[in-house]
């Protein structure tokens, strides 16, 4: 039980959307979910000699490792599996904080760090997909002539990402609030 | 107590992170962008020669070679001149043709001895968007027939459409016109056509062919009316056993390329004539089976290797290729910046035996242009119509023909080939010159085993008991070279010989030695306080050549410095110690029967030496490639090792920036 579910309704800080606790953690699974999806529906649709396929985050991974192919060093192999594990953790993350925020009850753990669990995933998730549109959008290499504009993926990718975020931030702020009253 | 959450907190997000960073990681090995063979089953079963394609530009393969490629500097103006090619039919490289492309292609010969009729060959690529490539094609296609009259047909064959063309031969005539081409040749008839190729496509594979009957036996096996590749065991051992992806993967049926040999060499002999013995063939046969040959990249170079396999009953014969194991010692023994070097073992029984088994019987005059059957196949060196066993009677001492003597002889030899009313016997007059030739070529007549015999008995030893026998370990050849621009370029080689008994070596070697003075004029001093003998061909001569006899080699070169520096021991770095030797070591097969080795960096190093090399090169690709693009390229190396069944070789290019 979180700790503000001891009070009474009419007690309870109200941020935002009011959601009653059922509904908060309900909505992470939500999000989290759409994370899932989304990394592996099209994130970029392809360009070049990729023109008729398109790239999910799971592919971009994928991609990323085939490059390790090319990697004449432990280090810059290191930097290629690097790479892609950071791919991996865009779900990982949501998903963990999915988990923290369903089972935080029954753990009692605090709102703060249910709140800094989802931030951190959704802040996450929105920093690697900024980073690929940035990409996609300046010409700064090879990346823009072959893999081309965010598809609908990253749409629902990125969404799944600011509701993270939006979560997180409310768990925060009633937490603050908590701490308050 | 509130430290307890927080460990809680942190032991259920590692956990859930790693467990799902590893199912992803885990995923995402399985689940490659193509599997290699993904199109074996569009194949043909009885290929006589089956090359599968990587056409997944996104594959870890392609995307080593564009990254050697960008390393080059070469991507983009490669890309560029394609893209320039393409640009006059409205195409481009990447947008419209690699983005088209599935993830594989295949071409097969079904029947080698069908190809001269324009028939037993086929393709067939996986498409992305066959409808774009439909009409690609056939928009190519008809732009091309308008300019030369022809015309697209189509036929339909089990529901899916086939274009084809029917190309004419160019022999124009009404039905019932003849056409003659000399006397007794006549062709009877209007002009023919023949197969101009043949395209189909199916839902998502383009399948090409030479003839629409080509296409229609592919179509069956997509099909399923008929057998693909995978049930052809010949094949199939052989393609399960190339686990990694490749660029390019073959398999070739020598069993059919051998028996056109045979049917070819049969058709083209005369009667009663046997110019390759049902023997050899029948040993080639059973030596070389199937081949496979492989294009892979790996992360610092670009390999092909290739393999032949006996037949699967034929027992394994020593003497055919290098088959010992080794690691050369000799590498270890020459300098670093060496520019080339060669190794192997056992030349005698390796190279020696087998080469004087099949040669031991030909007769030396076989390269005489005017005695061999094969003279004009060989460099004829000094050869003149001096050496014409008929005419060089003609010749005075000076080489000034007489023509008058030669007219005179001729004269009286046709008239007494022509009888009285004036006719000459051609046949006749002509047998008899062959049987002037022939006389001469047999009184000249020598095979290689008695012009050894008769060597063995001018220098005194036995050639195999008492030098080439004792040559069974290592052998290796190091060759350098620099200073290109001056008048007399640097070179030098060295020869390198395990010697199994080196006393009676240096006694054989004494024999030679003697020998080339007595008989070639030569000059052999020595030998010097190190044992190495200076050899001159001719006295006082500026070439000077060098060999030595130590506790374990036999060392030859010229000029005379690196038989001394081998024998004296030289100063510095190996071979074995040079980075790039090693990483060439690493990239050639474990297990080497032979190596060679080319240093391209130290090539290209000394070729840049060159005046004026940087620019004319520069010019010579429109200065889109420079020497400086070239430094990544290192090395090239090529090793020989055993395959289970049969021979394997490796080619590989280290390139690594």
């Amino acid at each position: 039980m979180l700790a503000d579910e001891r009070l009474p309704a009419k007690e309870r800080p109200q941020v935002g959307l009011a959601l009653s606790p059922r509904i908060a953690p309900l909505l992470t699974i939500v999000a989290a979910a759409l994370a899932v999806a989304g990394f592996f529906l099209p994130w970029m649709n392809g360009a070049g000699p990729f023109d008729l396929r398109s790239f999910s985050g799971f592919d971009f991974a994928r991609l990323v490792r085939n490059f390790e192919i090319t990697a004449d060093s432990a280090s810059s192999s290191a930097q290629v599996r690097g790479t892609a594990v950071a791919l991996y953790l865009v779900p990982a993350l949501a998903l963990n904080a999915a988990v923290l925020h369903a089972a935080a009850p029954l753990l009692g753990l605090q709102r703060r760090l249910v709140g800094w669990a989802l931030l951190v995933s959704g802040a996450y998730a929105l920093a690697i997909l900024g980073l690929l549109l940035l990409l996609s959008l300046a010409p700064l290499n090879d990346f823009q002539s072959s893999v081309g504009l965010p598809s609908w993926g990253f749409a629902l990718s990125a969404a799944s990402g600011a509701l993270l975020v939006w979560l997180g931030r409310r768990e925060l702020s009633q937490q603050k609030e908590l701490d308050r009253a | 107590m509130r430290r307890l959450p927080l460990l809680v907190f942190g032991t259920i997000s590692i956990v859930v992170i790693a467990a799902v960073v590893t199912f992803l990681w885990s995923l995402g090995s399985g689940a490659a962008e193509r599997t290699p063979f993904s199109t074996a089953d569009m194949v043909p079963r009885d290929v006589e020669l089956y090359v599968a394609v990587n056409t997944e530009p996104s594959s870890p393969q392609w995307m080593a070679f564009a990254d050697v490629l960008s390393q080059l500097n070469v991507e983009d103006s490669a890309r560029d001149a394609w893209n320039e090619l393409l640009e006059e039919e409205d195409l481009r490289w990447d947008e419209d043709i690699v983005a088209l492309l599935g993830d594989e292609g295949y071409f097969a010969i079904t029947d080698f001895s069908a190809l001269d009729d324009g028939e037993g060959a086929v393709g067939a690529f996986k498409l992305r968007d066959a409808g774009k490539a439909e009409e690609t094609v056939l928009r190519l296609v008809r732009e091309a027939l308008e300019d030369d009259g022809s015309e697209l047909l189509e036929q339909d064959y089990e529901g899916e459409t086939i274009y084809y063309v029917e190309e004419d031969d160019g022999l124009s005539g009404s039905e019932g016109d003849e056409v003659f081409f000399d006397e007794d040749t006549s062709f009877e008839g209007s002009s023919t056509s023949f197969n101009g190729g043949a395209i189909a496509f199916l839902d998502g594979v383009a399948v090409a062919g030479l003839a629409p009957e080509d296409v229609e036996g592919v179509i069956d096996v997509i099909q399923g009316r008929a057998p693909n590749v995978l049930a052809n065991p010949r094949v199939e051992e052989l393609r399960a056993q190339q686990l990694e992806d490749f660029l390019i993967w073959g398999y070739a049926d020598l069993a059919a390329a051998w028996d056109a040999i045979d049917e070819a060499v049969e058709e083209n002999s005369e009667e009663g004539e046997d110019p390759f013995e049902a023997d050899d063939l029948e040993e080639l046969r059973a030596n070389a089976d199937r081949a496979t040959f492989v294009v892979s990249m790996r992360n610092d170079g670009f390999v092909v290797d290739a393999a032949v396999l006996r037949a699967p009953v034929a027992p394994v014969e020593d003497g055919y290729g290098f088959d010992e194991v080794f690691n050369s010692h000799y590498a270890q023994q020459v300098p670093e910046d060496t520019l080339a070097f060669v190794a192997g073992r056992d030349l005698y029984n390796e190279v020696y035996v087998p080469i004087s088994d099949s040669l031991s019987g030909v007769d030396l005059n076989l390269a005489d242009p005017y005695c061999g059957g094969f003279g004009s196949y060989f460099p004829t060196g000094e050869y003149s119509e001096k050496d014409d066993p008929v005419y060089r009677q003609f010749y005075d001492e000076t080489g000034e023909f007489d023509y008058e003597a030669y007219e005179e002889w001729d004269g009286n030899l046709q008239r007494f080939f022509t009888d009285a009313e004036g006719n000459m016997d051609y046949d006749a007059y002509s047998e008899y010159m062959n049987g002037l030739y022939e006389g001469y070529c047999e009184e000249e007549s020598q095979t290689i085993e008695e012009a050894i015999a008769e060597f063995e008995q001018d220098v005194g030893f036995d050639l195999e008991d008492d030098l080439l026998g004792l040559l069974t370990g290592e052998f290796a050849v190091a060759v350098n070279a620099g200073n290109f621009d001056a008048d007399k370029p640097d070179f030098d080689v060295l020869g390198l010989l395990d010697v199994t008994n080196a006393a009676r070596v240096e006694e054989s070697m004494t024999l030679l030695g003697q020998y080339l003075e007595r008989e070639e004029g030569w000059q052999i001093d020595g030998p010097d306080g190190s044992g190495v003998r200076l050899v001159r061909e001719g006295a006082g001569s500026d070439d000077v050549g060098a060999w030595a006899v130590t506790d374990d080699s036999l060392a030859l070169s010229y000029p005379d410095t690196p038989a001394s520096a081998f024998v004296s021991g030289f100063e510095g770095d190996s071979l074995a110690q040079n980075e790039d030797w090693q990483d060439m070591m690493e990239l050639l097969p474990e297990e080497k029967t032979f190596v060679a080795y080319v240093s391209l960096a130290r090539l290209i190093e000394e070729l840049r030496k060159v005046e004026d090399a940087e620019a004319e090169f520069a010019d010579a690709t429109d200065g889109e490639v420079t020497f400086d693009d070239l430094e990544p390229i290192r090395s090239l190396g090529i090793a020989t090792t055993n395959v289970e069944g049969g021979w394997g070789m490796r080619i590989a290019v280290l390139i690594n920036d």
